[in-house]
């Protein structure tokens, strides 16, 4: 129970007071056979009778009171019976390194610190926190109204400022191509300052500089040219007058080749043609299957023959059904429009809520391969037939290429077929599903093995990434992917919470749990009311 | 005896047969009955039989006539005996039951003994004054008239053991005996000195103090207005501080009671409510047995 909660039990005092109030008028009266030998001390024994009934009134009262402050957890300005304080480091980002000049931050700081605390404190109300006190770091408990009694705070100078790299973006990366990442950088000193940064290629210095930063949110753009595979970048912020937190950002990049799709359809594709082309496919158009080459196809309105020979081509590819009339794979139907299912075997397509809401109609049943995204009415909305993809529309005829999702969509549609490496920007304690034919594993930046949790279909989920830096993901001796992991960018925002906001939570630091002391005196009290009741 | 205890006893609501249990209770619990020897008279001599008790041959007759022979009585019927029940305001206390309460079950048990041995029993019903007088007959449906005036009667006034003795002792004619129920709560020295007056006029006097555990140790917890039951005066007293002083008082009053009635050869004896009848007859009957 919190300390203004016991306002309720407030009225319990009054018990005593009406015990008291209707007893004194009652004054035991005993009929006696003869008072020959009662002796008489009326006087004295009135004093003491008087005495003895306030004596029980205060003692029955403090009696309660003090069962109440022991309830409600009332702290006192001492420490009284202490079994024994746990000390509880804050080891939350901004706890890495402090700005100023003691320099007294901790260094290793692993996650947010005190959401991780809070139920510790629930369980260990006696105890000393050490933190700086950053407003991100108590959000939760802030949020829920939680307060901790008989936690005493020993607050660290909290930073004057910082730098910290809080986002980066990058478009495609291609091969022989120059790629441009562009970083967020937030500059807390409510100044124009100038610092150090420091932009790493695979732990090697690519660029490295003196830079000015606004107060607020400045930009950092970089462009270079990487070879293709898997490459992990870092941009390090360093002030040369104190130390920041959060000043380096993780991001993991994947340089591709660029992917040649050939769309066969009779007429010419405007539609996706349109779609895409401001991305970085090659795309072309033929007409027949022998312009395919070594390319990944879409087939539009494919006939039978066709899909014969496309279903035995040793190429990739999209096929849509559209119109087309009974086929090997398929079956023509009446015009249906139906949503789709919202679960993906897509799991890089987080816009899949957003398609699941638009109504796409069809005329082909999918009757081979497998499912892997129904529609609502239990129909196929793909289906996978070996190294195929089957889509029971054609885009060139469906309102659906005119959504802009249909872009994105289309995107990770040829990803899927073409070959894929992992890579991904992630926050801190995000979890990560990897798809693979090998259980992976996964290496943390400071050499710690993490293991997947299985979840089928040769997916595998990772479910806390504790640290900051790139995590590699082996399966057997093979590198498959990166994984960036950076602090979630609420965390470098500098806002100390405020002392009425401390004492809220803590009650105030200094003082102690007077629980057991409280309950103690009333122990005493309910002692001294059974001797007073017995004239001792 | 189980079904002898005052409390269980109280639950029967006639007298009679309250009595009547008692006593039928009591005869059966006991293995030589006193009974039997000395309420009754001499009436002939029989033959001793394999079996009979030693003690009970007349030897005398053995020695003249060398055969063994053995008295045979007959109930009593002239002896005259009044029971005293003190009704005034003090027998009202009692926790489980009250003295008065108590008194008038024993005194009713102790009629109907006596007019089954075929005793005369009368009754006096007294406080500072005497409320009641019913003269003693021998007839057993006298023994109704007694239970309904017993019955009736509920405590009230002061008590004056020793006015009312004086009272009496005008209408009593005859050599009796008299049994008196009270709680004795006045003047040692003008009961005893009353008392002894019946004695002096050749009577015979059983006393009986009735008196209560709770009055004999005041085992009360907390301070209370104690008011006195007959004249209402009140005291505010802590029981826990004067108990020691009180028992000690009262031992001595007792005491008095039993060294001033030894002294004038009165059998005396002290019953607290909580006795079971039987035992509080049988102390009846051992001072009744000394009796001529």
């Amino acid at each position: 129970m919190s300390f203004p909660s016991f306002l309720i039990l407030l009225p319990l005092i009054a018990v005593p007071i009406i015990i008291h109030l209707l007893s004194s008028r009652r004054l035991k009266k005993i009929d006696f056979p003869s008072l020959l030998f009662i002796v008489k001390n009326e006087v004295r024994l009135m004093k003491w009778f008087r005495l003895k009934r306030l004596l029980l009134l205060i003692a029955r009262i403090s009696l309660l009171v003090f069962l109440i402050l022991s309830a409600v957890n009332l702290k006192i300005p001492f420490s009284f019976f202490d079994p024994g304080k746990s000390i509880i480091l804050d080891n939350s980002p901004s706890m890495e390194k402090t700005a100023g000049k003691d320099k007294d931050g901790f260094i290793v700081p692993m996650q947010s610190g005190i959401p991780e605390f809070s139920s510790y404190f629930e369980r260990n109300p006696v105890g000393i926190l050490i933190t700086d006190a950053q407003r991100n770091a108590f959000a939760e408990i802030i949020r829920e109204k939680k307060s901790f009694y008989g936690i005493e705070i020993k607050k660290t100078s909290f930073p004057e400022g910082n730098f910290a790299v809080i986002d980066a973006v990058s478009g495609p990366s291609f091969e022989e191509e120059n790629f441009s990442v562009s970083f967020t950088v937030l500059n807390e000193y409510q100044e124009k300052r100038k610092t150090k940064f420091t932009f790493k290629s695979d732990e090697t210095v690519i660029a490295e500089d003196n830079t000015i930063l606004t107060d607020g949110k400045n930009t950092l753009d970089f462009s270079l040219s990487l070879k293709k595979g898997l490459h992990s970048l870092s941009l390090e912020l360093e002030d040369g007058k104190g130390f920041d937190f959060d000043n380096t950002y993780y991001f993991a990049v994947n340089v591709k080749s660029r992917q040649d799709v050939c769309i066969l359809s009779d007429k010419y594709p405007e539609r996706l043609t349109a779609a895409l082309s401001p991305s970085y496919f090659n795309v072309k158009w033929v007409r027949e299957i022998s312009g395919i080459k070594e390319d990944l196809f879409i087939s539009l309105n494919a006939e039978q023959k066709q899909l014969r020979d496309l279903l035995d081509s040793p190429n990739s590819g999209i096929i849509c059904l559209g119109e087309s009339e009974n086929t090997s794979i398929s079956n023509k139907i009446p015009n249906r429009i139906s949503t789709i299912v919202n679960e993906s075997f897509l799991k890089d397509f987080s816009d899949l809520k957003a398609l699941s809401q638009i109504p796409i109609s069809y005329n082909s049943l999918i009757t081979r391969g497998e499912t892997l995204i129904y529609f609502k009415n239990g129909n196929p909305f793909i289906s996978k037939l070996e190294n195929h993809l089957i889509l029971p529309f054609s885009p060139e005829e469906n309102d659906l290429s005119l959504y802009p999702i249909f872009i994105p969509f289309l995107f990770n549609l040829i990803e899927y077929l073409s070959e894929q490496s992992i890579y991904k920007n992630i926050l801190l304690d995000e979890p990560v599903t990897i798809t693979s034919s090998f259980k992976p594993e996964m290496i943390s930046p400071t050499g710690k093995k993490c293991y997947p949790l299985e979840m089928g279909n040769d997916n595998y989920i990772f479910k806390q990434t504790k640290e900051c830096g790139i995590y590699k993901i082996v399966a057997g001796n093979k590198t498959i992917g990166l994984i960036a992991v950076n602090n979630h960018p609420s965390e470098s925002e500098l806002e100390s919470l405020s002392d009425d906001e401390l004492q809220y939570i803590f009650g105030g630091s200094g003082l102690s749990n007077g629980s057991s002391l409280f309950l103690i005196i009333a122990l005493l009290c309910f002692v001294l009311t059974f001797l007073i009741e017995r004239k001792i | 005896m189980e079904l002898l205890k005052p409390e269980v006893l109280e639950k029967i609501r006639t007298l009679n047969l309250r009595a009547q249990i008692i006593v039928k209770g009591f005869l059966t619990g006991l293995h030589e009955s006193p009974y039997h020897g000395f309420s009754l008279e001499f009436k002939q001599h029989r033959p001793y039989y394999q079996g009979d008790p030693i003690n009970k041959i007349n030897w005398k007759l053995y020695a003249r006539t060398e055969r063994f022979y053995l008295k045979k009585y007959q109930a009593e019927t002239n002896l005259s005996a009044y029971i005293l029940l003190d009704k005034s305001n003090s027998m009202r206390f009692g926790e489980n039951i009250s003295k008065f309460h108590y008194a008038r079950t024993l005194a009713a048990s102790i009629a109907y003994l006596l007019l089954k041995q075929n005793d005369s029993v009368g009754l006096v019903l007294f406080d500072s004054r005497i409320e009641s007088f019913i003269p003693a007959r021998c007839r057993m449906n006298h023994l109704k008239h007694l239970f309904s005036t017993l019955s009736k009667k509920e405590p009230s006034g002061k008590t004056s053991v020793s006015d009312s003795v004086f009272e009496l002792l005008p209408l009593i004619k005859k050599r009796s005996l008299f049994i008196i129920f009270s709680d004795l709560l006045e003047d040692p020295d003008k009961v005893t000195k009353n008392i002894s007056v019946m004695k002096a006029k050749k009577h015979e006097v059983i006393v009986f103090q009735i008196l209560d555990r709770k009055e004999l140790n005041l085992t009360y917890r907390t301070e209370a207005l104690f008011r006195d039951m007959e004249d209402r005066i009140s005291i505010f007293t802590d029981p826990k501080n004067i108990r020691s002083l009180y028992k000690d008082k009262f031992e001595e009053f007792i005491l008095k009671y039993k060294t001033e009635f030894a002294a004038k050869r009165i059998d005396y004896s002290g019953i607290i409510t909580d006795t079971p009848y039987d035992k509080a007859l049988t102390k009846y009957l051992e001072k009744r047995k000394h009796l001529p």
